[in-house]
């Protein structure tokens, strides 16, 4: 599991609860280690925002974020397990 | 007149007359070139009800205003015809390097009528024309037709020509430009086949005139720049891993059609993913005339038994050869699409197909002896295998180059074909994106994505996304789509481009920049409300056509597989498409009978009374 510095405040309890983060295609880019999926242990207050704010995605960076594989906004509150995916709008077909 | 050149080539091949008609100023400003000028042509010469394979079906090869221009994507050309696969129109769409050359050549399109008593093909070059013979070429592959015609023309010129499975009455026969670049869809590579009109040659050096060359050098620097500051620290998903990049998004949101739609996601997914084929198999990539994002890929593949060189796979050649037969092995995949493009046929329908043909085998109405082999989902091998098969017409191939829907019909189970109006559906699952459900039903081909594709709006983030498995307010989106779509295609622009880069960015999409394009290019003058109006217009001339041909309310249908049976996995999981609702709020929009049909002063109002 990857844990970084800004979540160590939840650690106590937030070690056995994970989400997962996939990122695609120009959003690799914010992969931390090259790994383009990142695990992050959760907590009850955890939103896709600050999910973004950890792996430094910055407001400019377009993105589609599907929680569960549904549309998000940033101020989706997530849940244990959740699965996140992070991918560029784009045209195509 | 500018941006048009004004002149129309008709070519009689069963005189061999070849004549030059000038273009109607009033229908190239109403229908403005490309697909609306083939739907003009259509309603006006030919008869809907007449055979497809007979030399009473003309073909029209049309570019647009702003094809052979230095407009974004000012690449395209779209061929029309009445389909065999269909029995309604086509409108098959390429970019490449051969419309522009075809449009510098000095004609915005070419009309064929007849048939030619043996092979020939049309050379064009500056203005002039003429039929040659073809008989050394019948027979040979796309790839070896283009060496040969550019070795005996010119050495600029540019290819647009049918391989074997064209002259062996494949029913999704495309025709392939530039030899990796292909008008796919409907068999409009059939009914050259059935002209015996083996190619196109084009060889031409004339700039296309332009009413306003300052203002038009001006907009398209703008939108030039534009994309330039967008994509300078995120470059187009689709430049670094092509179409083929969808496969994560579709898996995700559980519409990647899988197992002959059975399933909306697939376990294997990753090896079949845009991100692989770039790492595994990518050479570079590769842009159309004037493209500043250059989608295509270059590819190589070195695996025994599927060793090859060619473009693609796109995603939808990934989705109907990959996850909809369960073939899991991207090797197999790559060099099937390369076979489709040496033979020239679709790689939608021929995938489709093959899936369609597994499931018959896995529930026992196709047998091992039937087949000539086994079938068993998953068989990379055997999908390449019956490619081959299938362009020769041998053996099982006989049956496979019918179609999904015929082959599905003669073993008494047409149920299992994924089609509408017969076509096969390209790689979005309308149970788990509404809209799509609603755009393969009423798009004038049968299932097609390029006709308004709501996939942008309710998977891909273009504007925006909105709920994918509401029906409701879909139809108004739908309609909107698919008037913007037309106008695209009459331009003579790329739908990948013009959709985010040439227009408001906004759900109720309106052609803004494509109007300012158009009108610096041809001094048409057109008001927003005027250019916006032409997509309806054509929209609705294809339509009149459709009616015409005998279709109606009941050929705007999806398999009960899409309305009846719920999707058993993945995020869309429990969902049907709900058609019937939304095709009721569309007929009502449009303005379309119960039935579908145009009403009388809707028709008016277009002036297509």
């Amino acid at each position: 599991m990857t844990v970084f510095p800004a979540l160590k405040s939840w650690q106590n309890w937030a070690l056995t609860d994970t989400i997962t983060i996939n990122l695609f295609s120009t959003l690799r880019r914010y992969a931390r280690g090259g790994k383009t999926q990142v695990t992050l242990a959760w907590h009850p207050a955890m939103e896709i925002q600050e999910v973004l704010n950890l792996l430094e995605i910055p407001e400019t960076a377009e993105r589609v974020i599907l929680v569960n594989g549904h549309y998000s906004g940033p101020d989706k509150k997530l849940s244990p397990n959740d699965i996140i995916t992070l991918f560029p709008p784009m045209t195509g077909g | 007149m500018y941006g048009w050149r004004g002149k129309l080539l008709r070519v009689n091949l069963s005189t061999e007359e070849i004549i030059v008609d000038p273009l109607d100023p009033k229908a190239a400003k109403d229908y403005i070139g490309g697909r609306g000028l083939g739907i003009y042509l259509l309603n006006k010469e030919l008869d809907p009800c007449c055979d497809p394979l007979s030399p009473e079906n003309m073909l029209v090869m049309a570019t647009g205003p702003l094809t052979g221009t230095k407009a974004p994507t000012g690449a395209r050309y779209m061929v029309m015809t009445k389909s065999p696969l269909t029995g309604a129109i086509t409108c098959s769409n390429s970019g490449g390097k051969f419309p522009a050359a075809f449009k510098h050549t000095g004609f915005d399109a070419v009309i064929f009528t007849g048939k030619a008593d043996r092979p020939v093909y049309l050379f064009i070059e500056n203005d002039k024309a003429q039929l040659k013979p073809a008989d050394h070429l019948w027979g040979k592959t796309t790839n070896e037709t283009t060496d040969i015609l550019v070795a005996e023309t010119h050495k600029k010129a540019n290819v647009a020509c049918i391989g074997p499975a064209g002259e062996n009455g494949v029913l999704f026969a495309s025709i392939m430009n530039d030899k990796d670049r292909a008008a796919g869809r409907s068999g409009v590579g059939t009914v050259m086949g059935a002209k015996n009109l083996k190619a196109v040659v084009v060889n031409g050096n004339q700039k296309v005139p332009l009413a306003d060359e300052e203002k038009f050098k001006a907009v398209t620097k703008k939108f030039g720049d534009a994309f330039r500051k967008e994509t300078k620290d995120n470059p187009p998903a689709l430049r670094l891993h092509g179409t083929a990049v969808t496969v994560m998004a579709t898996q995700n949101y559980g519409v990647l059609p899988t197992k002959n739609w059975q399933q909306g996601t697939f376990d294997n997914w990753e090896k079949i993913h845009g991100e692989t084929l770039t790492e595994k198999y990518l050479v570079s990539n590769s842009a159309c005339y004037s493209c500043p994002i250059g989608c295509g890929r270059k590819t190589k593949v070195e695996e025994p038994g599927f060793e090859g060189e060619g473009e693609g796979p796109e995603y939808e050649t990934i989705y109907a050869m990959g996850s909809n037969c369960m073939v899991d092995n991207l090797a197999a995949v790559t060099k099937a699409n390369y076979l489709c493009n040496e033979y020239g046929m679709d790689t939608i329908t021929m995938g489709a197909t093959i899936a369609c043909a597994m499931e018959l085998y896995d529930i026992g109405c196709l047998t091992k002896e039937q087949v000539g082999r086994t079938l068993e989902w998953g068989d990379a091998r055997a999908l390449v295998e019956l490619i081959k098969l299938t362009a020769f017409k041998q053996g099982f191939g006989e049956l496979l180059a019918l179609g999904s829907y015929r082959l599905a019909e003669k073993f008494k189970r047409p149920e299992l074909s994924m089609v509408s109006k017969k076509q096969e559906f390209p790689g979005y699952d309308p149970r788990g994106s509404q809209g799509m459900g609603l755009a393969y039903a009423t798009s004038p081909i049968g299932g097609s994505h390029m006709r308004g594709d709501p996939a942008y709006f309710e998977l891909l983030g273009v504007p925006t996304v909105i709920d994918r498995l509401e029906w409701k307010g879909k139809a108004n989106l739908v309609k909107l789509w698919q008037d913007f779509f037309c106008i695209i295609d009459a331009a003579g622009l790329c739908v990948f481009y013009s959709v985010r880069n040439l227009g408001n960015l906004e759900l109720e999409i309106l052609p803004t920049g494509i109007l300012e394009l158009i009108n610096a290019a041809t001094g048409a003058d057109y008001t927003l409300e005027e250019l916006t109006q032409a997509g309806e217009r054509i929209s609705t001339a294809e339509r009149q056509f459709l009616v015409k041909a005998g279709f109606s309310r009941k050929d705007d249908s999806l398999p009960s597989r899409m309305t009846n049976d719920p999707l058993p996995d993945g995020a869309s999981k429990g969902s049907v498409c709900h058609l019937e609702e939304m095709l009721d709020d569309y007929y009502a929009l449009r303005s379309w009978s119960n039935d579908g049909i145009p009403s009388p002063e809707k028709l008016a109002e277009l002036g297509l009374d």
